[in-house]
């Protein structure tokens, strides 16, 4: 299975680790992956601000850059949301853009929905470790966008030693948002804030998620705050969790 | 600064309230779920929204004749029906009814769209006493503040705050038994209600077949202002009609269901005209007053779908904005996702426009919303008519632009993703930034920003593919 | 009529906390509201004039034990009758429809139905057949329906599901707000 991988533009700047352990992951699971070197930026901060016509330039670079993929995986929720649920909807009145748009989103996964839908993948086989107490946040964009709600922990729960500690509402937005982080910084806070209450509820060591921003958000206010959780990509647990034990045996 | 973004900063100081809107909204939300999870089991739920978005969008298209229907049926009956085109009007003719009938006294069921026009302030200064009689709006009447949520207009106080407000207002000691308190409320709203001359009540529904103007409620008070006053009015926003009994069914099953979870409100009362020959009781005269303001700009529009909404608050229960800001910090009578998406439409785009930032696009309220009405994407979509418009600074148009064109090109991307690195390289310790620049600043007051990673994933590329594509 | 509707309809009203006492005679409906009014020590109780309820022989019994049973009749004078049904200790009607999935009475107005009676007394008694049983909403809308077709939808319509109840003050559940505090079902 070709994958190509759609690092996403936090991923390449800011959480590279992110996206390594993603390729690594895929690669263990049998997929052979490329990096299309003229990924960007989906464009969904243009998109949500409401500037329609910037969010169409940056997605027609992404078109361009995938257009020869097979499969296209992004360790984020949220921006292959914007591929499959905003791209569609895209370039009103010019059909040949509209048409490969089309293509291209119905050819784009999140990683764990990769994972459990296409790969069909069982962790178990493969032998997954990892001790710990997972609390799962659920981006909102994952969930309501892509619908895909049930991937991340079903993936959890295939690897031996991790202890879910399910959030009381994992549902409930973390108050990232896009550009509402900073047009509303206090109610960002506030929401980020509901979330840690309810993850020190939980008593959980990590919190995990799938959508690089919303860990973002969350470890930034974490680490402002001096808290002890830690925070990790569900890629990133997974790739430790079926880490080979001896060197020589890693690909 | 907005006058939003300040009215959000001063409501997140007032932490009980937060702590009262958080509880109960979480608990409605709970309930709400619970039970369309059991019609989502019984394999109704989605028909029934379906059926109710069906029946609201006839009535929407057909607007006015749904209308012209309502009004003869009800006039047929011995009712009376105005229509206000502005809020103004509105208040108009109600004080002008009851001047005439030479009310003194008033007894109000919930209305939101009282609220809306503002009416008790304008009752007051004809010398007509409005009482709230649902039990957290006569709560907040005494006490001078507004509701700081619609399904429980007082949660913000607790029941020492009550019983104190009670003692000061009534003169007689009080416990502070939230039985006993209610049991004070009774009593006194008792008198209110047999020496009313007027009732008013708003509308959760109209059926044009009849004239019918239905309530939802579970004190009693509707029951109350709808059968024991003289004199009825009503005040209805003219998206509430549907054409036929039929049609109201939808609504009956899903509304109470969605606001909390009951399978039925414990009254609802369905008002078709005045008392009949040979009644004793039920108003001898009754007037609807079908509200405008600002409504019927939505119709034949791409936001008509927003006038589905029979206020169950369900968007208001889910929303993660609305469990921190309450009622109050959205400065306008209708909060949470359906007051962002309706008030820049309704009551003037420019106004209100700010409202749309006090939403992080989440979804949640469109999942939860009863008549599937596309909340956030409406919110969403008039963000950009907001970046057209003039409400937008040329400055932040730039600034996508900008961005937009430099991030559209793999090279100059990489380009800018290098200047970034390079320029946060004096200011980073520990992988986070020491300096926040520019919108960074609102970024930096809360939480930690990471500084650009050394090298890139990009930049890691070369030697990744070697290691994974061997 | 089905066992299984009426065990459906006591499991709702139980959720309401309305007990539900099922009857097999005019004597034991009589009987069962007689013994609430007494447990309560009601001693004045405003009623419909109805047919059932006269038919059962309950006014005459009520009176005969003691309790001031006011009618609203005709000829009631409907200031004195208001102020009866505001100081009355229960107060007595029919029930046009019930409807067993939610434990909901449909109570239509009427002469000699004033809504009055199901709202102003603390405790609400309604005495209903089982003919008029209905097994859910959509059953109860198809009357309501009907009612509008055949042009006879009354002044005002009530569907009661349960006593008056509020949680304004912390949240709290609290019975017995404006309307009545308790409700009794007699199912005869």
């Amino acid at each position: 299975m070709r994958v190509s991988f759609f690092s996403t533009c936090l991923v390449d700047m800011f959480f590279p680790d992110i996206g390594v352990s993603a390729i690594r992951l895929l690669r263990r699971l049998d997929c052979q992956v490329d990096f299309p070197e003229g990924q960007t930026c989906c464009g969904q901060p243009a998109w949500n601000s409401g500037f329609r016509e910037e969010a169409e330039k940056m997605a027609e670079a992404i078109i361009r850059a995938f257009a020869e993929s097979e499969y296209v995986v992004a360790p984020s929720g949220s921006c292959a949301g914007m591929i499959r649920s905003v791209y569609p909807q895209l370039f009103e009145g010019r059909p040949e853009l509209q048409a490969q748009a089309r293509a291209l989103a119905a050819k784009t996964y999140e990683l764990s929905e990769f994972l459990v839908k296409i790969l069909r993948v069982d962790l178990r086989e493969q032998g997954a470790h990892f001790e710990g107490t997972v609390a799962y946040h659920t981006s909102c964009h994952m969930t309501r966008e892509l619908g895909v709600r049930e991937e991340p922990f079903q993936l959890l729960d295939q690897v031996e030693g991790v202890v879910r500690k399910d959030l009381e509402r994992p549902d409930l937005c973390c108050g990232f948002g896009g550009t509402f982080s900073v047009k509303q910084p206090e109610l960002s806070v506030a929401m980020a804030d509901e979330k840690i209450a309810d993850l020190d509820g939980t008593g959980a060591g990590y919190l995990v998620g799938a959508d690089p921003a919303c860990l973002m958000h969350l470890r930034g206010r974490l680490e402002r705050l001096g808290k002890g959780q830690k925070v990790l990509h569900l890629a990133e647990l997974l790739e430790m969790a079926t880490r080979p034990a001896r060197k020589e045996d890693r690909p | 600064m907005s006058a939003m973004r300040d009215r959000v900063q001063r409501q997140l100081e007032k932490v009980s309230q937060r702590t009262a809107v958080a509880k109960a909204t979480r608990h409605h939300y709970h309930t709400r779920r619970k039970q369309w999870a059991k019609m989502a089991e019984d394999g109704r739920l989605q028909s029934l929204r379906d059926w109710v978005r069906d029946v609201k969008n006839q009535a929407l298209n057909n607007n006015d004749q749904v209308l012209a229907q309502f009004k003869a049926s009800l006039e047929a009956r011995g009712g009376h029906v105005h229509f206000a085109a502005t809020a103004e009007d509105a208040v108009r003719q109600v004080v002008e009814i009851a001047t005439a009938h030479g009310a003194r006294l008033a007894v109000k069921a919930k209305s939101m769209a009282s609220e809306e026009i503002h009416l008790n302030p304008a009752l007051e200064k004809a010398g007509i006493e409005p009482v709230e009689t649902d039990l957290g709006e006569y709560i907040v009447q005494l006490a001078g503040q507004p509701p700081v949520h619609i399904v429980g207009p007082a949660l913000h106080m607790t029941r020492y705050d009550v019983a104190e407000l009670f003692e000061e207002k009534l003169g007689e000691p009080m416990s502070t038994d939230p039985e006993a308190l209610t049991a004070v409320a009774r009593r006194v709203l008792r008198e209110k209600f047999l020496q009313a001359d007027i009732g008013i009540t708003g509308g959760n529904a109209g059926i044009a077949e009849t004239g019918t103007v239905v309530l939802f409620t579970n004190e009693g008070n509707g029951r109350m202002v709808t059968s024991l006053p003289r004199v009825m009015v009503t005040v209805i926003g003219l998206e509430k009609m549907v054409a036929t009994w039929a049609d109201f069914e939808p609504i009956l099953t899903l509304l109470p269901r969605s606001a909390t979870g009951q399978n039925s409100t414990v009254y609802v009362s369905a008002i078709t005209g005045p008392r009949r020959p040979g009644e004793i009781d039920g108003p001898e005269e009754l007037h609807v007053i079908v509200l405008d303001a600002g409504r019927s700009k939505l119709l034949g529009t791409k936001y008509q779908d927003a006038l589905r909404c029979f206020r169950c608050g369900a968007c208001l229960n889910c929303c993660p904005v609305f469990r921190q800001l309450g009622g109050h910090a959205y400065g306008t009578t209708y909060g949470g996702p359906i007051g962002v998406t309706i008030t820049p439409l309704m009551k003037g785009f420019m106004e209100h426009a700010d409202l749309l930032d006090a939403c992080s696009l989440c979804g949640a309220c469109t999942e939860a919303c009863a008549v599937q009405v596309p909340l956030h994407h409406f919110i969403r979509d008039q963000k950009e008519e907001r970046a057209q418009s003039a409400y937008t600074s040329g400055m932040e148009r730039f600034l996508f632009r900008a961005w937009s064109w430099a991030w559209s090109s793999p090279g100059r991307y990489r380009l800018v993703a290098r200047l970034a690195k390079w320029l946060s390289r004096p200011f980073t310790k520990n992988g986070y930034l020491t300096w926040h620049p520019g919108p960074l600043g609102a970024w930096g007051a809360g939480r930690e920003f990471p500084a650009p990673a050394a090298r890139s994933l990009r930049d890691r590329w070369e030697e990744l593919e070697r290691e994974v594509n061997p | 009529m089905s066992d299984l509707l009426i065990q459906q309809f006591e499991a709702a009203l139980k959720d309401l906390v309305t007990p539900l006492v099922t009857v097999e005679s005019p004597a034991e409906a009589v009987a069962a509201v007689l013994d609430a009014l007494h447990r309560r020590e009601v001693t004045e109780v405003v009623a419909w004039a109805d047919p059932l309820l006269d038919a059962i022989g309950l006014p005459g019994a009520a009176r005969q034990a003691g309790v001031a049973w006011v009618a609203a009749t005709p000829d009631a004078d409907p200031t004195e009758l208001r102020a009866t049904a505001a100081r009355a200790g229960a107060g007595v009607t029919g029930a046009d429809f019930a409807v067993a999935e939610t434990g909901t009475l449909a109570l239509l107005s009427g002469p000699g139905k004033p809504r009055m009676v199901s709202l102003l007394p603390p405790l609400h008694i309604a005495v209903v057949r089982r003919e008029r049983l209905l097994a859910n909403q959509a059953a109860l809308c198809k009357e309501l329906v009907r009612l509008a077709a055949a042009g006879e939808t009354p002044s005002s319509v009530n569907l009661i599901t349960g006593p008056s109840r509020t949680a304004d003050i912390e949240h709290i559940l609290v019975r017995k707000v404006h309307g009545p505090g308790e409700l009794l079902v007699i199912l005869m």
